[in-house]
């Protein structure tokens, strides 16, 4: 092999895999992730068709583009904020300083770049089981999808870095950059959801269904298919859920003349961009040093300091009332909190139809939103710093005190969210507060879980294996409360909808006590072996 | 004054530190020396509570996770643990609070300036060097007074007159009845303020000297350490006359302390 750039490609992936092979853990992991991927499409191979048929695929591909179109967004955000980088610290020392045409390691870099892309592909491959028993995709449809996602994760990846490179470090450029994004986003945004508020979207008469067909079909438009990247991207899934390859190997083609112009204009015109990744490629590389030790750097790159001080605090408390400190500085608006209100109050606006049945729907779709948007707050990042375990005070009353602003972040996601949708659905007082109350309880079952994690499998990095523990525990802990509530519904029809909810909420914060409860002695038996 | 007793560590399969016992006596400054890996930072974070091992570490008497012990310990990390998002004042605030201090302004002003800290109160933990933060866990760990203090390489990182200032702090406690314990590998450094050295090689100890011992021979440390762990070795366990002052029956019992 004459080519040392190929040479050590193809060497690190060899060494990859038989470090797999070598570690049992990791073999174990490794072979768990297939078996889950091979029985989600073996399981869901098996289920038949549902009794009204499955949905059309055009729901897919508009949930395609939307999801898309987030990536792409918080990537390229993320980018132009730090920068992007597609090498490791390794090739900045040695192929940046070799005698190695820039372009040469560019596409070096690129090529590994393409491997790192498939693999995030693989999240894909998981969700064959409500996909296919949605819309009736086969594992080969899903396949389209998994390579649409892996080329807007490396598109992506790519624009950032190159935006990035060409701002070069001009902060007025990156803000004009940034929020020129920003507004092309929108206008997409409200140019796909105009057909919507054009022809009465806002009308309550007009069907739920009414309006998410025009949604759809404004989604699947035709100039969709030619936004860069995100179009051409979704128009690949999209054709390739209809079986239409050939079409879909077309839209491979401006992809491709992209990633040529991109490389072409980074090398000719700013061809010493080794500086611009130099900066990109330490920070990356200390952030990633940083989390192997458990430590990730907390806050912007510029956080203001505002009031000094922490105030109160004693003994315990004094952890509770840092963190409150520590949350003011890293950001004033809760992200979680900002996206599970704009996602549940765009749900409701579409589907609300003036019945009960829109709270269960409500309270379904923000629980399930919380899952991915919920802030545990600041404890388990406590667990890595020696402070919890040197403190002189019990073990129990440092843990309630860790643990005392995730309760309040709770508590102000579950007022702000539901009190959006009570106002939307025109709830009365009491209702919203009973919704509240019972999204709170979600919480804590959610919050439960995430101290069970910690208690039982340590420390945990890997945030698929968190979002399937979630899941797992929201099934066993959560889902009997609510199916107790129904049949107590039913059987004593004066309980009515918001009595079950409430019972709900007792079983929730029961079974939440009970996980603390089994986990109180997280601090007795540390294991901080790195720090 | 800090006791351990029988204590091992492992990891799987591979033993960190292999039946120890040894005190680190007030009033006294104890070295534990030793090549990469010999396993001193394991046992000082088994001593810290850090870690789970088998056998019986006590802080005055008290078991080491116990409140009451760890009232009377401080810990010097090797890598720095600070708050990102806290100022340096703020996180002498938040050890005052947490360790019930009080009047505790004046002692934390002057650690402040001893390690020339005092123009950062106003910094954040994440914009600070790491000698910064280096100086800072040392000004915490210092903060609540106590009376049995860990380090762990303290001098790594640290600038000419923050180590002259933390050698001389050191002697202060130590004048104040302070037990001391300090892993390193800075031989140098050490040849001014130790008391009692442990050497450990792969988890165990190969030998113990006193400071009087070497000035009987006329060796420095520096060549007692490489006799030792480029020499032949002595016995693996530990010798001298700590070896007696440790507790006999409770050496006896491998399975008291934070067993997993």
């Amino acid at each position: 092999m004459k080519s040392p750039l190929l040479y050590l490609l193809l060497v690190r992936l060899k060494n990859n895999i038989k470090q797999i092979l070598r570690s049992p853990g990791k073999l174990i992991y490794t072979i768990l992730m297939i078996a889950m991927v091979v029985l989600v499409l073996v399981v869901g191979n098996m289920e038949d068709m549902p009794v009204f048929g499955y949905v059309s695929l055009d729901e897919l591909t508009a949930g395609l583009l939307a999801f898309f179109a987030f990536l792409f967004v918080t990537s390229v955000n993320t980018g132009l904020s730090s920068g992007a980088t597609i090498y490791k610290m390794a090739d900045v020392n040695w192929l940046f300083t070799g005698p190695f045409p820039p372009q040469k390691v560019l596409l070096y870099g690129l090529a590994g770049q393409m491997g790192t892309s498939l693999l995030m592909g693989v999240v894909i491959l998981y969700q064959y089981g409500w996909m296919g028993n949605r819309y009736g995709i086969t594992p080969a449809d899903l396949l389209g999808v998994m390579i649409a996602y892996a080329l807007l994760f490396f598109l992506s990846q790519l624009t950032s870095m190159g935006l990035y490179i060409f701002i070069d470090a001009d902060e007025k450029r990156r803000k004009k950059v940034k929020y020129s994004l920003y507004g092309v986003m929108a206008l997409v945004v409200l140019a796909v959801a105009a057909p919507v508020f054009l022809q009465g979207g806002f009308n309550e008469d007009m069907a739920a269904a009414d309006k998410i067909a025009l949604l759809l079909e404004s989604a699947n438009s035709k100039w969709v298919e030619f936004l860069p990247v995100l179009g051409w991207t979704k128009a690949f899934a999209a054709a390739a859920l209809y079986g239409n390859w050939g079409i879909a190997v077309l839209w491979l083609i401006p992809c491709i003349v992209y990633v040529a112009a991109l490389v072409l204009a980074i090398s000719k015109a700013k061809a010493d961009y080794y500086e611009d990744v130099l900066e990109t490629t330490e920070r990356s590389y200390a952030a990633l040093e940083a989390a192997k030790l458990g430590r990730v750097k907390e806050g912007a790159a510029k956080t203001k300091v505002g009031k000094s001080g922490m105030g109160k605090g004693w003994g315990a408390s004094a952890f509770f009332y840092k963190h409150l400190t520590e949350s003011r500085r890293e950001s004033v608006i809760d992200k979680g909190i900002l996206i599970g209100t704009i996602a549940g109050a765009f749900f409701m606006l579409l589907t609300k139809d003036g019945s009960e049945s829109d709270m269960i729907a409500a309270l379904i779709f923000t629980t399930y939103m919380q899952i991915f948007t919920i802030n545990m707050g600041r404890w388990n990042k406590e667990l890595i710093k020696p402070y919890i375990y040197l403190v002189p005070q019990s073990n129990f009353k440092k843990l309630l005190a860790i643990l005392s602003e995730s309760f309040l972040k709770q508590a102000v996601d579950s007022v702000v969210v539901m009190t959006v949708i009570g106002l939307i659905l025109q709830l009365n007082v009491q209702q919203i507060l009973i919704c509240i109350v019972t999204r709170y309880g979600f919480g804590l079952v959610l919050l439960g879980a995430n101290i069970f994690a910690e208690r039982v499998l340590g420390g945990i990095q890997s945030k698929s294996l968190i979002l399937t523990l979630y899941l797992i525990m929201m099934m066993l802990v959560a889902v009997p409360g609510m199916v107790l509530a129904f049949v107590l519904a039913e059987v004593v029809p004066e309980v009515g909808l918001y009595g079950g909810m409430l019972v709900s909420v007792v079983w929730n914060v029961i079974c939440a006590f009970l996980m603390l409860f089994f986990c109180r002695n997280v601090l007795q038996n540390p294991e901080m072996n790195q720090g | 004054m800090i006791e351990i007793i029988g204590v091992t560590k492992k990891y799987g399969k591979v033993v960190a530190n292999e039946d120890l016992s040894f005190l680190a006596r007030d009033g006294q400054i104890t070295v534990l020396l030793g090549p990469n890996g010999a396993g001193k930072s394991t046992i000082i974070k088994c001593i810290a509570g850090l870690l789970r091992f088998y056998g019986l570490i006590t802080i005055d008497g008290h078991a080491n996770k116990t409140v009451e012990a760890k009232k009377r310990l401080g810990y010097v990390p090797e890598i720095p643990a600070v708050y990102d998002l806290l100022t340096v004042e703020e996180h002498l605030q938040f050890i005052a609070k947490a360790y019930q201090l009080k009047d505790w302004e004046a002692y934390g002003e002057e650690l402040l300036h001893r390690l020339e800290m005092d123009d950062k109160k106003k910094k954040l933990g994440k914009d600070l060097s790491k000698g910064m933060q280096q100086k800072l866990c040392i000004i915490m760990a210092l903060l609540p007074k106590p009376r049995n203090i860990i380090f762990d390489e303290p001098l790594v990182g640290l600038d000419p007159h923050a180590i002259k200032e933390l050698k001389a702090i050191l002697q202060e406690l130590k004048a104040e009845g302070c037990a001391i314990l300090i892993s390193t590998h800075m031989l140098e450094s050490a040849e001014e303020y130790w008391d009692t050295a442990h050497i450990m090689i792969k988890g165990k100890f190969a030998a113990t000297r006193t400071h009087g011992d070497a000035e009987a021979v006329g060796q420095t440390l520096e060549e007692q350490f490489f006799e030792i762990t480029e020499g032949p070795a002595e016995s693996g366990s530990l010798a001298g006359p700590d070896a007696a002052a440790a507790n006999p029956d409770a050496a006896a019992d491998h399975q008291q302390g934070a067993a997993k």
